[in-house]
Order: structure tokens, then sequence, then C-alpha cells
């Protein structure tokens, strides 16, 4: 779909990112966890599709559980014993912490594939290049690079392998460290034109500047608005300490009531944002 | 007033004993098409660049190039680089940015216009080159042929009044090269622009050009307008292989005029009564079977069409063939299956009668990519041969293909024909009986690309197959007896050349072309000479 949240300005769409992610990291909490975790899946299968999120649903299980049965081995604290072994204590406080541990992280990757998603390398580069446009640049010619170097590295590989074997390790090692060599001499090889050819064409002449160009229209302003509002909720409960969860030494009940009952909405909104957006735009389609 | 006038230029690179260039002296006026040639390492590359607004760093110059009467040095920056733009050679390393608009912008980004100009300006060249369908695309994924198209619109964003193309098209297939001169043509005739380019293939370009320079060892040995300089090279040898091929056919016709084109030798061949030409017999006969292929069938991914699909080819001990087709038709993908580099999904190969289970029963095949670079490790030509342990024949393919002064350079170093040439010794070295070539010609200048085809004759009569997978229609006509064509992923031909270019109207060499009403079966200049001696 190209309308709808990937339509939103560059800028706004960084902001809610960077928004999202700090809350996401300063609340170690399971229930808002899993609020952030069900709304962002929803938006990722949304983009992606169902089958494609699949494909990460199995590594996403695998890390949890490592991450989960991790902590309790090395961390002894916590009241609840669930069981002795070998004379070490597992407790129940140390598993929670595990699977804390993995829903944020956990969370933080698929925010990262929604950023992935909805962010192309033009709207990144022209949000970048408000506040440092060197870096942008810098990222512009690497996004060339990756591939590129990438590309290179597979032909080399099949040319090798055709007359070098590649069974022991040892072999392997020194295949890839001759092959890195070659990449190096290559690239450099062609710098030297890359920076003839910059220079030919006046770089380093003036301070630079962008043809990118993204309107700001309404629907922006009022994401904008709207996201503020929601964060400015969440900020004002994170900071009277209202949604904290400690674990250790005695862990925080988990309720929802009405102290706190603003809070799990307002993050409950502003983790579906997109979600919404996307869906006003497609009821707009379908009246068509 | 002439646009540049250089006088008695002279130039050596640091820690070089030999001037690069050596009292150069032209002038070039506004609008001129000028073609500067001449062999590798002459001296093109040099000159070009003191033309490109004094881009060569050190070095000693003498002598001066002037622009509208001032050195370089005394115009503004600002002002030199929207007057001279440059095209090089490598279409890949020229580039930038990662995508075709931001690539043409750099430079109108670099010289800080506003941004609603810039994009102005951007539609306007996406207009005018018809490639506003591409502007937003990663310009990895372009053809060479557009890549290089991309680079000239980024030099044309400045406006500049000259363009200067070193080798444009060398590492393009003959049709992209074909239609990117007939752009720089187009830019001649319709605005107006001074064009300078070297080249190695001037079969395109020569009709279109004014005046040819040729350089030879940092000297200009010849300086004319075209049809002098045609007339010229027919008589001197060492000339004659700037000419396109067609000019051979001067030798059948003895005029005034040196045919350029298939129209030109037309015209001149319409009254002339020529003996029958002879008949034509194969050198080489058919012989026992080396490598065959049955129902192959490749595809890269599950989700893309074949590549290849159901191919049946026989290559027979000894035998030197031509691998034709266009673009992305399956040439390279052919070469790596026989090569044992891809896995066919279906399909049997048998090699040396014994039926090919993996890839290890394929390993004496010596298979040598477009790209040579990819076969060099090493810091030297010597280390990259293992100089010290070397055996009989590589001594012998080191003396054939004659490195043997070029043993402590570094392969980087070497010119495009010298790559390729040692990527060959490097893959033959354990003796294979098959040599699998892709695009070897690729952006060798004439006399290089004659030597090169001798090497391989010779090596093909000491009992290697080859199969080169070729562009170059000329190049297969001389040296290939057999060809395979590919077609919508299929082998189309399998057979004769000579046969196969007779029977095509369309697909063929230019002297074919010429000769199709008196003699289809005359195919390249050989047959040209040998029809004259006969």
């Amino acid at each position: 779909m190209r309308f709808g949240f990937i339509d939103i300005h560059p800028i706004v769409k960084m902001i809610y990112f960077l928004l999202l992610l700090t809350f996401i990291m300063l609340t170690p909490h399971p229930l808002i966890l899993l609020l952030y975790l069900i709304a962002l899946s929803l938006y990722l299968i949304r983009l992606k599709g169902f089958l494609e999120f699949r494909k990460g649903l199995r590594f996403y299980l695998l890390l949890s559980l490592v991450l989960t049965l991790i902590n309790p081995i090395f961390n002894q604290r916590g009241q609840t014993i669930l069981f002795t072994l070998l004379n070490r204590y597992f407790t129940l406080e140390a598993v929670i912490y595990g699977l804390v541990m993995a829903m944020t992280f956990i969370t933080i990757i698929i925010l990262f594939q929604i950023f992935n998603e909805t962010i192309d390398s033009h709207s990144f580069i022209y949000a970048i290049g408000r506040f440092g446009p060197k870096s942008a640049f810098l990222i512009n010619m690497a996004l060339r690079y990756i591939p590129l170097i990438q590309k290179r590295l597979k032909e080399l590989f099949e040319i090798r392998s055709l007359t070098k074997s590649t069974k022991k390790l040892k072999q392997r090692i020194k295949l890839w460290g001759e092959i890195i060599g070659v990449i190096f001499t290559w690239s450099f090889e062609e710098a030297i034109i890359t920076a003839d050819s910059m220079e030919s064409r006046g770089y380093g002449l003036k301070k630079r500047t962008s043809y990118l160009y993204f309107k700001w229209r309404a629907k922006d302003y009022l994401f904008l608005v709207l996201m503020f509002v929601l964060s400015f909720i969440i900020s004002f409960y994170l900071i009277r300490g209202l949604i904290s969860f400690e674990i250790y030494p005695k862990m925080t009940p988990l309720v929802v009531d009405r102290q706190n009952f603003l809070a799990y909405l307002a993050i409950a909104l502003i983790s579906s944002l997109p979600f919404f957006i996307d869906e006003k735009e497609r009821l707009k389609w379908r009246n068509l | 007033m002439a646009q540049f006038v250089i006088d008695k230029l002279t130039y050596k690179y640091p820690r070089q004993h030999s001037a690069a260039l050596r009292d150069i002296s032209f002038e070039v006026n506004q609008g001129d098409f000028i073609l500067v040639c001449g062999p590798s390492g002459s001296g093109k590359t040099t000159l070009l660049h003191h033309l490109n607004k004094d881009t060569l760093k050190g070095g000693k110059t003498s002598g001066s190039v002037k622009y509208l009467g001032k050195e370089f040095s005394e115009i503004p920056k600002l002002n030199a680089i929207s007057e001279v733009g440059m095209v090089y050679q490598d279409p890949e390393a020229q580039i930038v940015m990662d995508r075709v608009g931001d690539e043409i912008a750099f430079s109108l980004e670099n010289i800080a216009m506003e941004s609603e100009k810039i994009r102005v300006r951007l539609a306007e060249l996406a207009t005018y080159f018809g490639i506003d369908d591409i502007i937003n695309k990663k310009i990895m994924t372009l053809s060479g042929g557009q890549k290089q198209l991309i680079n000239l619109c980024s030099v044309l964003a400045l406006r500049p009044n000259v363009l200067i193309f070193d080798e444009p098209t060398s590492r393009l297939d003959p049709l992209a090269a074909k239609e990117f001169i007939k752009m720089i043509h187009l830019l001649n005739q319709e605005l107006g622009l001074t064009i300078i380019m070297s080249e190695h293939r001037l079969d395109e370009v020569i009709s279109y050009a004014d005046k040819v320079i040729m350089l030879e060892n940092g000297e200009i040995s010849f300086c004319a307008d075209v049809t002098q300089f045609a007339k010229a090279a027919s008589q001197d040898k060492s000339l004659r292989e700037y000419l396109p091929k067609i000019a051979v056919l001067d030798e059948l016709i003895n005029g005034i005029k040196v045919p350029l084109t298939v129209k030109e030798a037309r015209l001149l061949l319409a009254d002339k009564k020529l003996d029958k030409f002879g008949e034509i017999s194969r050198t080489s006969i058919a012989s026992k079977e080396l490598m065959s292929a049955k129902n192959l069938s490749f595809a890269y991914d599950y989700h893309e069409g074949y590549v290849l699909k159901d191919m049946d080819l026989v290559i027979n001990e000894s035998s030197f063939i031509s691998l034709l087709g266009a673009n992305a038709t399956g040439k390279s993908t052919l070469l790596k299956c026989l090569a044992g580099i891809v896995k066919p999904q279906s399909g049997k190969i048998k090699y040396q009668n014994k039926k090919v289970k993996n890839a290890k029963d394929l390993s004496d095949i010596a298979y040598v990519a477009q790209n040579p670079v990819l076969h060099f490790s090493h810091e030297s030509v010597g280390e990259e041969l293992n100089i010290k342990e070397m055996d009989e024949y590589t001594k012998y393919l080191v003396d054939l293909f004659d490195l043997e002064k070029l043993l402590d350079s570094h392969p980087f170093d070497l010119s495009g024909g010298e790559q390729q040439k040692l990527a060959i010794v490097l893959a033959m070295q354990n003796k294979p009986k098959l040599l699998l070539l892709d695009e070897p010609t690729k952006g060798l200048d004439p006399q290089s690309k004659d030597k090169f085809a001798q090497i391989l004759k010779e090596l093909n009569k000491s009992g290697v197959a080859i199969l080169c997978a070729t562009h170059d229609l000329d190049f297969a006509a001389e040296n290939t007896e057999d060809c395979i064509m590919l077609f919508d992923s299929k082998i189309i031909y399998q057979g004769g050349l000579r046969e196969f270019l007779a029977d095509n109207n369309y697909y063929t060499t230019n002297i074919n072309l010429a000769l199709k009403r008196i003699e289809p079966r005359c195919i390249s200049s050989k047959d040209v000479l040998k029809w004259k001696n006969q």
C-alpha cells in the first residue's frame, strides 16, 4: 500500500519511530510491552502479509525462549523459588526478568522492520539531511556500496570455488582473506575514478543543497499533534512512576486500574496509529 | 575564435621517465565532433584529462591548453565546471549516488542550486532522454548502457558547452554502444555541443565525426578530417585497423572513396563486375564429441522463469564455437552451467563420454568471466602465475600469450586486453580440453583484438575447444566456424556460422549486409581478402 502511514511526512515518521523506541526502552513492563508487541505485530502483518511475518516468527520465539531461560541460570535473585538444581536457586522473578528482556528485544526488532518497510532511502536521507547534511550524503554513498560489494563478493566466490577447494576451515579462511584483499584493491582502484568524477562535477565547491522535497499537509500536522498529545500522557505517567514495574526485591503486581488506565489507553493508541491511518485510507478507496 | 587551443602540450607523469604527451598542438571549434584514437597506452586518456579543467594531479606540464583564450587556472572553478563535462570509460566507477535522480541532481546540489530549480532541471533532462520511468530506480539494477546514459545526464545537468568522452562504449555491448553513440550525435547536432571523444570501436562513430586525431606514443601522428583519414588509412596498414570493418570492401572496389557505411558500400558496389567467389571449405571437419548437454534447464530463483530451457548442445573436440544472442538471453548463465559454477535444475551433461554428477567432474574446464579482475588475487602477474614453480605448459602459455614482459606489473595496472590474457592463462594452467570465454573482446582496441584472436586460434589448433560468448559478430565471423544462437532462453540454432549469417538479413556483419545481393556467403574481411586474391 502506497498510501496511509507510508505517505506521512518523513520527519513526522522519524519522530514517531524515535518516540516509540524511547518509550519501549523506558518501560520494561510485561503488560505494556505486550500491548506494543500486539499492535506493532498486527501492523507488520498488514505491511508484509502473514506468510512473510511467519518466517520471522520462529526466530522470535527461539530468541525469547533463550533469553528467558538464560537469565535464571546466571541470576539467583528473587523471592519465589521455583526449584533448586546443583545448589542453585531458580526463581520466578529471574524468569520474568528474562521474559521482559526478550519482549523488549523483539518489540524493537519489529519496530525496526516496520521502519524498514515504511521509510525508503529518500525519506531517510531527507529527514537526516535536515540535521546533518554531510552524514546524509555519506549514508547515501554507503547505500550504493553495500549491495555493490555484496554482488562482487558473490561473483568472486563463484569463481574461486571453481579452482580452489573449500572443504577445510583453514582453506576457507585463506580464501576469505584473498577475496577481501581483491575487494579492497578493486574498490580503491575505482575510488580514484569516483573522486575524479566527483571533482569534475563540482563536489566541494560550495555547501551542498538537496533537491529532495516533501510537502507538509494537514494530515501530517494532525498526525504530529495526535502523536504529541499521546506522548505527553505517556510521559506524564512515566515520570510519576505510575507505570513502572519492579522485579527485585519484590515484584510489582500487574494490575490495570483507574489510576493508570489512561496510560494503557494512550500506549495502545500511539502504537496503533499507523494501523488506524492505513485503515482510514483504505475505507476512502473502498468508497470510490 | 577557436574554443580550445592546445599549444605544444607536453606532460610527464610523476616518477616516469618518458613523457606521456609530447608536443601536442591542435584547435577545436564550437560544435566540432572530434575523435581521438590510437592504441592502448598512447596517451588518449591523459590528453582528455588535460582538456577537462585540469583534474590531473602531480606530474609536469608544459605548453598550454586554452579554453576561449584563457587557461583553466584563470577561470573561476564554478564557471569552469559548467563549461566542460566528462564521461569516463567505466560506467560503474563514476557513479556516486544510489538512485538515478540523486545521481543526476548530484552536480547541481554541489553548486548549491535551489531545490526547486534542481527539480525543474531534473524533470527537463529526464523527459528529453526518456528516462522518467527509471528516475527512482537504484542505479545498480540498470544495464551498462542505461548507466552510461545516467552518467551523461548527470554531466549535462550543468549545461556544459563541451563534452569529453573517454572510451564511453568500451564496456557496453554493440547494440547499447550504438544507442549511446546516436545519443551523442544528437547532442552534437541538435544542441551544437562540442564533442571530444576517444574510442576504439570506430564502426559507429566515424560517420558522425568531423575530425580524427591519431595518437601514437604520446604524439599526434595524424590529424585530419574524416574523409581524408579514411583515404590515408586505407593505404596505410597500421591505420587500417582503425577504420570500420566495412572499409575492407575498398579492396574489391578500388575506387576514389573508401566506404564507411553499408549504404556507401552498396552504392559503390552496385556497378561493379566482380569475379565469382570460389568454393569455401571448412578448415576443420567435425571430430569426436567432447561435451554434450541434453534438456538442460536452469532458473536462478523459484519465483523467476527459466533462464535456460531444455537446451541441447554438442561441443566437439578442438572446435571453436561462438555463442551469440542478445543481452540477458542466458549466454553467461549457460557458460556458468557448463563450467559447473551453477547447477542446472534438470538435464544431463556429458563430458568426455562420462556423465557429469557434480561440479568436480567439470573441474578441468577453464572458465574466464566477463570481468577478468575476478580471477586475480596477488600483487603481481608473476605471483599470480606462481613463476617459481612454473611447469612446461604454463611456460608455453606465458610465451603464447606474450606475458613475459608483464611479470612484475600489478594485475590491476594491465590494460583490458592484457588482463583478459592473464585470466585465460590462469584458467588454462591445468591443461583443460575446453575453454569457456565470456565476452573476451569487450573493450579491446583493434590491434589487441587481432592479436588476441590469433592467440586463441593458436590455442585452438593445439587441441583446446573454445566456446566463446560474444556480441561482436565481426570477431565471430573472422575466427569461428560454428555458432550457437540463444533466444528466449532456448537454443534456436546450432551449426555453421557462415550458413547462419548467409541466411540472416538483419543480424549479420556489415560486410555481409553490403554483399548480401552479390555473395551472401562472404561474411568477414578475411573472406573479402581471399576473394580479391583468388
